[in-house]
Parts: C-alpha cells; sequence; structure tokens
C-alpha cells in the first residue's frame, strides 16, 4: 500500500465530557483513528472554551489543530481564521467540528477513517462551478494548468454533467473536490442548486476534502447547521472549506491560483494545500473556515480515478 | 527590473497565450483587450510570485506591464 502519509501531530482542543461517556469513549475512538495512521495527538480538555490566544500558545511544534465544540456555536464565531499563527508567524490549519451528540464523534471517527485508511495514489480532483463564463473559466484554466502524472483533474461545471452524475463521481471516493460560484448557507446555488440532502447514497464513500470557494457556505443564517457542517456531519466528506459570509470574485480567483501551484508542487493534504494556497490579503481569507479534520488526505485511490474517468459529461 | 518584466511577460503568456504584446507600455484593457477574468487570474498569479498584495482599488495604476513592473519593484522595497 502507497501511503504518502509522513509522520504528523494534531492538537485537539475538545469540551470535557464529563457525565457524557458516550462521547468521551467516541472521542477515544477518534484519537485511536488518528494514532493507527501515524498522527500524533495531543489533547486539552476546557469547561470553557479557550480564546484564540489562548490555543495560539500551544500550538508550537503542531501541524494542525481541532476545535471540537458544541454545534450551538457558529463555525464565524468558533474561529477567526482558517489557519492559526504561531509566535514564529508559521501558519497551522485550525478547523472546526461542530458536535450535537455523540454519534457525530463516532460518524466523523468512521470517515477519518475511511480517508486515511485508503490507498493514496493519485490526487483526482473534482473542478465545479456554477454555470456562468466567469465561473466555468476558473475551472477550465485549472484543468489545463493541473497536468501532472499524479493529478487527475475532472472538469465537471454545471454545463457539462448531470448533477446526479456529479454527485456519483465525488461519492466514489475522490481526494478533492473545488467549487466555484454562487453559494448560500444551504448549499451551491449551481446544479440547480446543491443541498447536503443530494448525497443520498448511505454506501458511499466520502471525498477528502470539498472546498466552497463561495459566499456563505459555512454560515448559519437562516439555516441550523450550515452546508459546510451538515457534509461532515454526515460523512460525506472528512474536511470542508467554506466562507461564513460573503466573498470576493477576484478573492476566489487568487485561491484557484494557489491551489493549482499548491497542487502542482506537490500537497497532499489539506493542511498544506490550504497553507500553500492561502492568498497574502486578508479579503480572501478572513471569511473561510475549515470544518473536519484538518490533516485530511487529498489523495485516493486509483479505482477512483477510472471510476471518475467514466462520468459522463457532455461537452 | 529587466527581471520583473520577464517574469510579468511569461505570467502574460500563460493567461493570454495569443496575444502579441507590442509595447510594454500597452494598456492592458484598451490596447490589449484583456478583460476582468484575465486579469483577476494574471494579477493572482502575479501576487502568488512575489508574495505581494495588490489590493483590487490599485488595479488602475497597473495598467500596463512598465506600471506592473514599477508597481512589484516599490512593493518589494
Amino acid at each position: 500500500m502507497k501511503l504518502k502519509q509522513q509522520h504528523k501531530t494534531i492538537l485537539i482542543v475538545k469540551p470535557q465530557f464529563s457525565s457524557d461517556v458516550k462521547s468521551e469513549e467516541n472521542f477515544i475512538l477518534l484519537q485511536n483513528t488518528y494514532k493507527k495512521y501515524g498522527i500524533e495527538v495531543h489533547v486539552i480538555s476546557y469547561n470553557i472554551r479557550p480564546s484564540y490566544n489562548e490555543i495560539q500558545s500551544q500550538v508550537q511544534n503542531q501541524d494542525a489543530v481541532l476545535l471540537i465544540g458544541d454545534a450551538k456555536c457558529y463555525p464565524k464565531n468558533a474561529l477567526k481564521f482558517p489557519f492559526i499563527k504561531t509566535s514564529e508567524n508559521k501558519n497551522i490549519p485550525i478547523a472546526w467540528l461542530p458536535i450535537r451528540n455523540s454519534e457525530d464523534l463516532f460518524t466523523f471517527s468512521k470517515t477519518i477513517n475511511e480517508v486515511h485508511g485508503r490507498k493514496q495514489d493519485q490526487c483526482a480532483v473534482a473542478l465545479l462551478s456554477q454555470k456562468h463564463p466567469r465561473f466555468t473559466r476558473i475551472v477550465d484554466r485549472m484543468a489545463t494548468i493541473l497536468n501532472a502524472p499524479s493529478l487527475s483533474p475532472y472538469k465537471w461545471s454545471s454545463n457539462l454533467l448531470l448533477r446526479e452524475s456529479m454527485i456519483e463521481g465525488l461519492e466514489s471516493g475522490l481526494g478533492l473536490a473545488t467549487y466555484f460560484g454562487h453559494g448560500r448557507p444551504i448549499g451551491w446555488v449551481g446544479y440547480y442548486g446543491l443541498r447536503s440532502h443530494h448525497f443520498e447514497n448511505k454506501k458511499a464513500k466520502p471525498v477528502g476534502a470539498l472546498l466552497s470557494l463561495c459566499c456563505k457556505t459555512a454560515s448559519r443564517k437562516n439555516t441550523a447547521i450550515s452546508f459546510c457542517e451538515q457534509l461532515v456531519l454526515d460523512g460525506k466528506t472528512a474536511v470542508s472549506f467554506g466562507a461564513v459570509d460573503s466573498t470576493l470574485h477576484t478573492d476566489n480567483t487568487r485561491w484557484s491560483v494557489g491551489i493549482t501551484k499548491a497542487l502542482l508542487s506537490g500537497a497532499n493534504t489539506i493542511a498544506e494545500l490550504i497553507v500553500q494556497a492561502t492568498p497574502k490579503n486578508l479579503s480572501s481569507y478572513t471569511h473561510y473556515r475549515l470544518i473536519g479534520d484538518p490533516l485530511a488526505p487529498i489523495y485516493s485511490t486509483k479505482e477512483t480515478a477510472l471510476f471518475a474517468n467514466n462520468i459522463k459529461t457532455y461537452p | 527590473m529587466k527581471n520583473i518584466i520577464n517574469t510579468i511577460l511569461s505570467h502574460f503568456k500563460d493567461v493570454k497565450p495569443t496575444l502579441k504584446i507590442e509595447s510594454n507600455d500597452s494598456n492592458f484593457k484598451y490596447e490589449l483587450g484583456v478583460d476582468s477574468l484575465d486579469m483577476a487570474e494574471f494579477i493572482a498569479r502575479i501576487e502568488q510570485e512575489y508574495r505581494i498584495e495588490i489590493p483590487d482599488e490599485d488595479w488602475s495604476q497597473i495598467a500596463s506591464i512598465n506600471l506592473l513592473a514599477k508597481y512589484i519593484a516599490n512593493a518589494n522595497q
């Protein structure tokens, strides 16, 4: 088995599940899942959620941070940015995991086990967008530039295939998917309105990382749980990346250039991808949040790439 | 400055492979016909290359290759 996962460390900041034995058990399961794949886990338990500065003082020598907390807290308030700065000014990805009950931790552990445990042969990346020249152009450009033996880009803009086919492709366990277009707290505007309930196959394999480069898909406005959070809690993706507010097209173009460059330079986890791809200007990243596993691999199996090759598109 | 101009030209060629640039003073929008989408990608590539920030408000100041090269040189100082 060709695993690209190297030795990594993660700091998990979690609530004290003092009276909730089931949650504590499922948390230990999560911890053991990370350990199984060679990831060293450090844990901080809290009664009152620590502030950004308190977490910042603990992140030395960590590759990523996962903040677990009550789902009543919005992603916008849980984290400031998709990464946290160390005292040496190094960016470390930080992700939020909202939990409603012990079952959410169990589902998350299962997803982590699946994405970290599969062969990581190929970075099969689905390039998704709404049907509009402004967005399909980004997909076209990325597909042209992502020309390397380890990368398999799939141009699946909304004008090229049916929503059902696109979901079938994602559910084959792709490593990475990026979406450009308009977004809402309940989902994407593209694909005739994509919602989390459209991922209905119970036997589907989770996507490694699903990036929504659009407005508000991690925002809670007028919704209980945002689209980005729901996909992680349903085990449809190990990690999602979405905005808690409106974003600018120019900033999302900056992300597309950064992501392309990071993939070509060999990023193989969402942590590496986000840190390398983050544009320099504050407005590009200030609204984005990582939800789920900050160390999720973005590579998947050869079989997945072969399956994705056969997804019917209508050029 | 010559290095900067060469780098800009190479990125420009990637973004608009068919376009011929007669002069480094040609206006991106009015003389070279670069649209806002091309410009967004072009600027993003320059920002990545030089790890600088070019705010959207400054795009009007960098209307040609020479002006952009000067902007980058100033930003790197």
